[in-house]
C-alpha cells in the first residue's frame, strides 16, 4: 500500500496503518538514528519518540509526497535535540559495548555495521550528518540542503570530505 | 585504502535491526498515542472510514433488526425522552423553578416501532429509565415476554456509551463523541427551559392522562434534538411530535408522549419508521443507587466486533454498500471531462 494511503488511514486513527508505516521504515530510521547518536538505546528512544509524536498528531502531518523523507528529517531533528540536551559533542566516539557477547543492547547490528557506526562516530558532526542522511536516509543533496538550510555546494563538500575520511577509517 | 564507491556501499549496507522488545515498546506507545488522539479528536474532524468502523463495531450492528433499533433508541431516543419526560413541563414558571432543582428521575416507557404505512407493530418494548443529571442515563429495554434485550448506559463521566446485550453476551463500548455530548448538553435543565421559553409550544388544554388531571403542551419540531449533520444518515429523523402532560396538583410532568418519524437509515435497518413512546410512572428525585450507573459487564461477555458485525449484517449492508462502491470506483477510473 502506498505511503499516501497509509497516512490517509493513519489520520483516521487506523492503528494498522501505523504498524505498517513503522515496519516499513523502522530499520532505516533506527540506522540513521544510530549513526547520528552512536548508541543503541539512544537510537531506539529517538525512533520511539518520533513515532509517538507521529501518532499523536496524525491530522497535522504535512506529508504530501515523501513520508520516508519526512520521518528521516524527524529522526535527524530529534537526534540533534537529544545531543544538544545531553551537551554531548557530536564528535564523541561510539560507546563501547559492555560485553563482548552482546555488542549492542536491544536492537542488533552485524559486526560490519558496527564498524561503520564506529567510523561514522569519528567524523565531524556536520560530515556525519550529511553522509548519514544521504547514504542511509537516501535523501538527495538538495533535500539535505533544504533541511539543514545550507547551500547545496556546502552539503556536497561536507559529503566529499566525510567520504575521504571514511576511506581511511574503513 | 578503499575507493569512495566501496565506502559508499559499505555505509549504505550498515544496518541496525530492531529487536522484538523494541518493536513492541514503540508500537505500544505509538498505538496508545494514536488511540488517545482519536478519542479526543473533535467529531467534526473525524473522517469517514474511522467513523464507519466505530459504527460498525458498535451501534448499527446487531444480530437482529430489533436489537439494532434498541441501540438507535438508546442513543437517539432514550436521552431526550428520559430528560424530556422530566424536563419539559417548563412553560409554567413554577414548573421551571421546581424542575431546576431535580437531580434524578426514573420512569417507564412503552415504545412501539411501526414500519411506515403499516398498522401492525414491528417491535414492541418496555423500557425502564434512570436519569441522573450528574451521572447520565441508563435504560433497560425488555421484549414483550419480559426478557431484558439490552441495557444502555449513556454516561457523562467519562463520556461514553456502553450497551450490554445479555442474551448474546455481547457488549459495545465507545466514547461519547463530541457531537453526542453536545446533544446531551441540550438536555440540561437550562437548555430545555430556554428552548421552551422560545414559545414553540401549543397549549393542549386540560385532560386526564394515566389518572392524573393534567394540562398538556405540544411541540412539533425536532430542533431540541439537533442530531449532528454527520450522524443523520444513521437515524434520519423527519419529525418529532412531543406532548407532555403537567399535573395540576404538582408542577411536574406526569407523562409524555412522543412520536418520531424517520427516513431510511442505518439504525432503522433502512426502513422508514414511526416510533411511538409513552412515558409514565415518573418519579422525581428518587434515590437511585449509584451502582445503577456503574456498567456491569460480566467477564464472559465479549465486545461486539467488526468481524462479527459484518458477517451478520453483510446481507443488508451489502445491498446499499456495493452499488455505491461500484459507482465510486467507476467515477475514479472514469473522471468526467470538460
Amino acid at each position: 500500500m502506498r505511503d499516501r494511503r497509509l497516512v490517509h488511514r493513519l489520520r483516521r486513527g487506523d492503528v494498522e496503518a501505523l504498524q505498517q508505516i513503522y515496519h516499513r521504515y523502522k530499520e532505516d530510521l533506527l540506522t540513521v538514528a544510530m549513526s547520528l547518536l552512536g548508541e543503541v538505546p539512544g537510537a531506539e528512544d529517538c525512533v520511539h519518540d518520533v513515532f509517538v509524536h507521529f501518532a499523536e498528531a496524525p491530522a497535522d502531518l504535512r506529508v504530501n509526497r515523501n513520508l520516508r523523507g519526512y520521518l528521516m528529517r524527524c529522526v535527524a531533528n530529534r537526534a540533534k535535540n537529544v545531543l544538544k540536551s545531553r551537551h554531548r559533542p557530536l564528535e564523541s566516539p561510539i560507546e563501547e559495548p559492555q560485553s563482548s557477547e552482546c555488542p549492542v543492547r536491544g536492537s542488533m547490528a552485524s559486526e560490519a555495521s558496527r564498524r561503520v557506526f564506529e567510523a561514522l562516530a569519528q567524523l565531524p558532526a556536520e560530515q556525519r550528518e550529511v553522509i548519514t542522511l544521504h547514504l542511509q536516509g537516501q535523501m538527495r543533496f538538495r533535500e539535505i540542503a533544504e533541511h539543514l538550510e545550507l547551500s547545496i555546494n556546502t552539503v556536497q563538500s561536507r559529503y566529499r570530505y566525510g567520504i575521504e575520511k571514511l576511506r581511511t577509517l574503513l | 585504502m578503499k575507493s569512495a564507491r566501496q565506502v559508499k556501499r559499505i555505509v549504505e549496507r550498515a544496518r541496525l535491526r530492531a529487536d522484538q522488545a523494541t518493536d513492541a515498546r514503540i508500537l505500544r506507545d505509538a498505538g496508545a498515542a494514536l488511540a488517545e488522539t482519536a478519542d479526543n479528536r473533535p467529531q467534526a474532524s473525524q473522517p469517514g472510514p474511522a467513523f464507519w468502523r466505530t459504527i460498525m463495531e458498535s451501534k448499527a450492528t446487531r444480530y437482529s433488526a430489533a436489537a439494532t433499533i434498541l441501540i438507535a433508541a438508546a442513543l437517539v431516543l432514550s436521552d431526550p425522552l428520559g430528560l424530556f419526560g422530566g424536563r419539559h413541563g417548563v412553560l409554567l414558571a413554577e414548573t421551571v423553578r421546581q424542575m431546576d432543582q431535580v437531580r434524578t428521575i426514573t420512569n417507564k416507557e412503552k415504545r412501539i416501532f411501526y414500519e411506515m404505512g403499516k398498522d401492525e407493530p414491528w417491535v414492541k418494548t418496555d423500557v425502564v429509565k434512570y436519569v441522573s443529571f450528574d451521572r447520565g442515563v441508563v435504560e433497560e429495554q425488555y421484549d414483550e415476554a419480559g426478557n431484558l434485550m439490552g441495557r444502555a448506559y449513556i454516561l457523562r463521566d467519562p463520556p461514553q456509551i456502553i450497551i450490554v446485550f445479555p442474551q448474546e453476551k455481547k457488549y459495545v463500548k465507545l466514547p461519547l463523541a463530541d457531537g453526542w455530548a453536545r446533544v446531551m448538553d441540550n438536555f440540561t435543565p437550562k437548555a430545555i427551559v430556554e428552548h421552551f421559553k422560545s414559545g414553540r409550544c401549543r397549549d393542549l388544554g386540560h385532560a386526564t392522562v394515566d389518572g392524573y388531571d393534567v394540562e398538556g403542551f405540544e411541540t412539533n419540531n425536532s430542533e431540541i434534538f439537533p442530531i449532528p449533520e454527520s450522524y443523520r444518515f444513521l437515524f434520519p429523523i423527519k419529525n418529532i411530535k412531543w406532548q407532555f402532560w403537567i399535573s395540576k396538583d404538582t408542577p411536574f410532568p406526569v407523562a409524555a408522549d412522543l412520536e418520531v418519524t424517520t427516513g431510511r437509515g442505518l439504525f432503522t435497518v433502512f426502513k422508514e419508521l414511526r416510533i411511538t413512546c409513552h412515558d409514565y410512572d415518573m418519579v422525581y428525585d428518587p434515590n437511585i443507587p449509584s451502582t445503577v450507573f456503574d456498567p456491569n459487564i460480566p467477564a464472559d461477555y465479549t465486545p461486539l466486533s467488526l468481524e462479527s458485525t459484518l458477517k451478520e449484517n453483510a446481507a443488508w449492508l451489502g445491498v446499499g454498500a456495493l452499488p455505491m462502491v461500484g459507482i465510486v470506483a467507476y467515477r475514479r477510473r472514469h473522471p468526467r471531462r470538460g
